[in-house]
């Protein structure tokens, strides 16, 4: 097959939306055994094609496989394809996508299975796997935009899909609401984008962003371009400011949370900026300011995640808080360590909200963590599954969200930016000021003095940030798992470990969150092994998409002292995680009244967390109730201006009207006269050329 | 004073005059009988015309099968005198008829009379009548006086329009067609299959008497019912048929109207 | 008196023409207006034989011709719309015919 012409990815593609159809159109005369095998069917043929493009794509070493399934748009200079392309960088995502969604299909159909919409359950997830798939492998960014949108529109049909309890279908219009500011933004970046470049295609942008003449004059709009779209991007994937309807998008099924709302959808704001590298490394000012509200989202989260107790509303502020994490490697320039970070999160963050469906599944309902406790003597493989989950999100040495958030925090520290281009040595004074030597046109572009301190305050927030996770993700494993059952005899003596479809994605993704993050080993181990390829295979894997901006864009601070860098920024990390670990265990297994005693003491601090800041309430008093008064002076205006407005235009015509009806009388005859008579007015005007 | 123009002020100011009564007579049975002298004095102008033939045909198409037919509606209907109208103005729009009509009259003989050169038309009949003295021959032949518009005589005696017709057919008969050429540009790149008599032959294939010279040895005059049908049946053979459908189509139309059942 | 010319036929001709127009647009009898359109007609055909005349051209003639078919085929078809208003309304007023509005 042609690298050009590689028609699996529109299978990839098209499989998954066979797949929502058939359910969604057919499911309901269907028997109702069929529509989890329709759905997990579909997702196992596109999972089975995937992995065929990415053989594929490692056999044919060519940098990317692309797949024009339809000429779409075409006005003057501008083309516009339903085009696909696969990448080292999609075929990561591609591969989370349809894999862990094939798992969370399974799972599914376990945990759904006395549901009556079930049919329209799988047939929504299978469209949103399709939308994501659109949004991942599209090749310009308009295709992108389809999927981003169709995956919004998803994401609001499940977080609503049970719209009878009102509280949920507010929260899908809420999702859908607080996404549709951020996608305001996002297609103003866009076309701001394309204003400049004069084209949507990935490949051509980077390829601008990678040649000298053509990144100098992007420079000038990549600033706002890349805010732009970063706003788009803190909508979908849950950054401060546009992140409160993802906690409240946790009234879905909790599949559902696992695979939208942890695993896939609100990383595609990662992913988009990853993808759009290039663009974003021409701006120091952009990236500083997605380094800052990822490390605000990531603190702020957290501390938010201390003091839950609805298990999946800690689990959801926990993915806002890794969110967090993704994009201070964004903004560090650490695009690497942002997409591993991605993969590894959602191995465990999947396993996790599964774990917690299962928990959930198993308490008939009961979401909250004080009235569970002592759960791993019913539910062991679900227990074990968690515990390796817990351990890896809380950065536990060898797995997974070790490597990854080590990369990451490494990166914040190290990484500094600077504007130059190939061939040219950027010189650089330590922290405040970075002078890139003169570039090819002559003007030297510096990067802002505040960025690099940006960096620095984004290192120290994601190291605390760190312990605060490992503190309150066992805090929540405690609860959950140890000490005595809470709950009442009722539920207890219903507790059982979940079907066989829902513990085997548990271990698999539980496996995954073990091994997930052995192809990025810090270097500094790496050497002690001479650098064997496996070890930094991920960072290899990805080279080719990050190579541009990773070169000549990133620079690491430290030049030849990084690896010890590393070392020290993976020890302090892993010493903070251990902390927040042990502190979680003495305060609520060893001595539960710790907790209680600080809970008391800082009485106000507790309250100001439990009402999540009240970010909901400002929010609503700033926007809603402001919408409703800028409503009501429009109604006003409305009422007064505009409608008399037009009323007056209508009796103008009206009056006009009365008068000229009269003319109109339906008698023939005068209808004659009155053409004589324009016939003699044409007579005088032709006597009065001709005299 | 030539009888022509004595009998010209005749019919015209009878026709004037009848027109009037048509429209004026509140009974349309006068109206009617006041039409058909009209007609007559038409036939009469034409007949001053040249036009022998259409005179022949107004009287008896118009004065006969047309007016016939409104005689016998007008009788048909049968209205009484208080179902008729008053000739009076009675409304606004009344007064707008007449003002159309009359600012109509006036501005159609305004733009008439400014095509014609009165004086020029004046003197070259001055001239003719001294010429005529001085000849005295009273059948003096007299050349067309030209208007202000291309190919159109302001006064064309009878003799000067048989004498220029002739010179036209016999350019026919030559194969020289600029007059008809003028009037309708033929495209020399179609070659239409054209009926026998389009050739000038009879259905027989034999040749037919050319245009100029009839087959009495006589010359084909101006008018007469000979020319005419000469055109009928060669250039406008194709609307002449097409009048046939039309009539027959009148026909089954007023059928199929005026009956109340079918 | 003057000799006619062209201009006294056209003159003629012009004058019934206006008369004919003032029947139709002052008369309600639909009979009579019938009458003034047939003057208006006569006096087109007047025109165009007294153009003939002056262009030495025969094609006027034909054209009188067919006005006057047309003139026959239209008065045996309004005469029977007459007919067919009088039958609906008892009389043969163009005013009770004024639906053509709205």
């Amino acid at each position: 097959m042609n690298i050009n012409d590689f028609n699996t990815l529109g299978l990839i593609v098209l499989i998954p939306l066979i797949g929502g159809i058939i359910n969604g159109v057919f499911g309901s005369k269907l028997p109702k055994s069929w529509a989890p095998k329709i759905g997990s069917a579909a997702l196992a043929l596109s999972f089975f094609f995937a992995l065929q493009s990415v053989h594929a794509l490692y056999t044919s070493k060519a940098e990317r496989l692309t797949y024009v399934a339809y000429k779409w748009i075409y006005a003057g200079s501008m083309g516009i394809d339903i085009a696909f392309m696969i990448d080292h960088l999609s075929a990561i995502m591609v591969l989370i996508v349809t894999g862990v969604g094939f798992l969370i299909h399974l799972y599914s159909a376990g945990y759904m299975h006395d549901d009556p919409g079930e049919w329209k359950f799988f047939s929504y997830l299978n469209f949103f796997i399709f939308a994501m798939l659109l949004l991942i492998l599209g090749k310009n960014m308009i295709v992108t935009f389809i999927g981003w949108e169709g995956v919004g529109a998803c994401s609001y049909l499940l977080i609503g899909f049970w719209f009878t309890d009102d509280e949920k279908a507010k929260a899908g219009q809420k999702a859908f609401i607080v996404n549709r500011v951020g996608d305001f933004a996002f297609i103003l970046g866009l076309f701001l984008l394309f204003w400049e470049t004069g084209t949507f295609d990935y490949v051509e942008i980077a390829h601008m962003a990678s040649s000298t003449t053509s990144a100098l004059a992007l420079h000038g709009v990549a600033t706002a371009a890349v805010i732009l779209i970063f706003i788009g991007c803190t909508g979908k994937s849950a950054q401060i400011p546009l992140y409160t309807w993802l906690p409240d998008a946790m009234a879905g099924p909790t599949p559902v949370s696992a695979l939208i709302h942890a695993a896939t959808m609100v990383t595609s704001g990662v992913y988009l900026l990853a993808r759009l590298n290039g663009v974003v490394t021409l701006s120091p000012v952009a990236m500083g300011v997605i380094a800052l509200v990822g490390a605000c989202t990531a603190f702020f989260a957290a501390t938010i995640a201390l003091v839950q107790t609805d298990i999946k509303k800690v689990l959801a502020y926990s993915t806002v808080s890794q969110l967090g994490y993704m994009f201070i490697a964004i903004g560090v320039g650490s695009f690497t360590g942002a997409i591993f970070h991605l993969m590894t999160h959602a191995f465990f963050k999947a396993c996790l909200f599964l774990g917690s469906g299962s928990v959930i599944h198993s308490m008939g309902g009961e979401q909250e963590i004080t009235k569970m406790g002592g759960l791993r003597k019913f539910m062991p493989i679900t227990h074990i599954t968690f515990a390796i989950s817990c351990l890896a999100i809380s950065g536990f040495p060898l797995l997974a969200g070790f490597f990854s958030k080590d990369l990451i925090l490494w990166g914040a520290l190290s990484n500094t930016h600077v504007f130059a281009v190939e061939g040219v040595t950027p010189k650089m004074i330590f922290l405040t000021e970075m002078v890139a030597a003169p570039v090819q046109s002559g003007a030297a572009l510096t990067t802002q003095g505040w960025v690099p301190i940006a960096f620095i305050i984004a290192f120290a927030l994601g190291l605390i940030t760190a312990g605060l996770t490992a503190f309150y993700m066992f805090r929540l494993y405690f609860m959950t798992f140890w000490g005595e059952f809470r709950g009442d005899e009722e539920t207890k003596s219903h507790l059982h470990e979940s079907p066989i479809s829902m513990t085997l994605p548990l271990v698999v993704l539980a496996g995954l969150a073990l091994i997930g993050g052995w192809g990025g080993w810090p270097h500094f181990i790496s050497h002690w092994f001479h650098d064997p390829h496996w070890m930094l295979g991920f960072e290899h894997w990805l080279a080719p998409v990050f190579e541009t901006s990773d070169k000549f864009r990133i620079v690491n601070r430290f030049g030849s002292h990084a690896a010890t860098q590393e070392t020290i920024a993976t020890g302090v990390s892993v010493l903070v995680g251990l902390a927040g670990i042990s502190a979680a265990y003495f305060a609520y297994v060893v001595n539960p009244n710790i907790a209680r005693r600080v809970k008391q003491r800082f009485g106000t601090v507790h309250r100001t967390l439990m009402a999540k800041y009240k970010v909901d309430e400002f929010y609503d008093f700033l926007f809603v109730s402001g919408s409703i008064l800028v409503g009501k002076i429009a109604y006003v205006f409305d009422q007064f201006v505009v409608d008399n407005a037009v009323n007056f235009v209508g009796r103008v015509g009206e009056s006009i009207g009365r008068v000229l009806r009269n003319l109109q009388s339906g008698n023939v005859q005068r209808y004659a006269t009155y053409i004589i008579l324009a016939v003699v007015l044409c007579l005088i005007a032709i006597g009065s050329v001709n005299v | 004073m030539s009888p022509e123009t004595i009998l010209f002020y005749v019919f015209a100011f009878g026709a004037l005059v009848t027109s009037g009564c048509v429209v004026f007579m509140r009974n349309p049975l006068m109206s009617a009988l006041a039409l058909i002298v009209d007609f007559f004095f038409f036939a009469g102008l034409y007949v001053l015309l040249s036009a022998h033939f259409m005179a022949v045909i107004q009287i008896l198409v118009y004065g006969g099968a047309i007016m016939v037919l409104f005689m016998f509606i007008i009788m048909l209907l049968n209205l009484k005198d208080h179902e008729l109208e008053q000739v009076k103005i009675t409304s606004v729009h009344q007064v707008l008829a007449v003002v159309a009509a009359a600012s109509f009259c006036g501005m159609v003989a305004f733009q008439i009379s400014g095509m014609f050169d009165h004086e020029a038309i004046q003197k070259a009949r001055a001239e003719h009548v001294q010429n005529m003295k001085d000849a005295n021959d009273p059948h003096l032949f007299r050349p067309a006086i030209q208007s202000k518009v291309g190919h159109l005589a302001a006064d064309f005696s009878e003799d000067a329009l048989q004498k220029s017709y002739h010179a036209q057919l016999s350019r026919i008969d030559a194969g020289d067609y600029t007059d008809l050429d003028a009037k309708f540009p033929r495209d020399q790149r179609v070659k239409p299959k054209l009926p026998p008599v389009f050739k000038g032959l009879d259905h027989r294939g034999s040749p037919l008497p050319k245009l100029g010279q009839s087959s009495k040895a006589t010359k084909i005059n101006f008018g007469t019912a000979e020319s005419v049908s000469v055109l009928l049946v060669n250039r406008f053979v194709i609307p002449f048929e097409l009048t046939a459908i039309l009539l027959l189509a009148a026909i089954v139309g007023a059928v199929i109207i005026a009956k109340k059942r079918l | 008196m003057l000799v006619p010319t062209l201009e006294h036929y056209l003159l003629i001709a012009a004058v019934i023409f206006s008369i004919g127009i003032f029947g139709v647009l002052f008369r309600r009898n639909a009979i009579t207006l019938f009458m003034s359109i047939e003057l208006m007609l006569n006096a087109v055909n007047l025109t165009f034989i007294a153009f003939s005349k002056y262009r030495a051209d025969l094609d006027g003639h034909v054209f009188s011709f067919f006005i006057m078919a047309v003139a026959a085929a239209e008065a045996a078809v309004g005469l029977a719309l007459i007919i067919h208003i009088f039958r609906h309304f008892r009389r043969v007023d163009v005013d009770d015919v004024s639906e053509l509005k709205f």
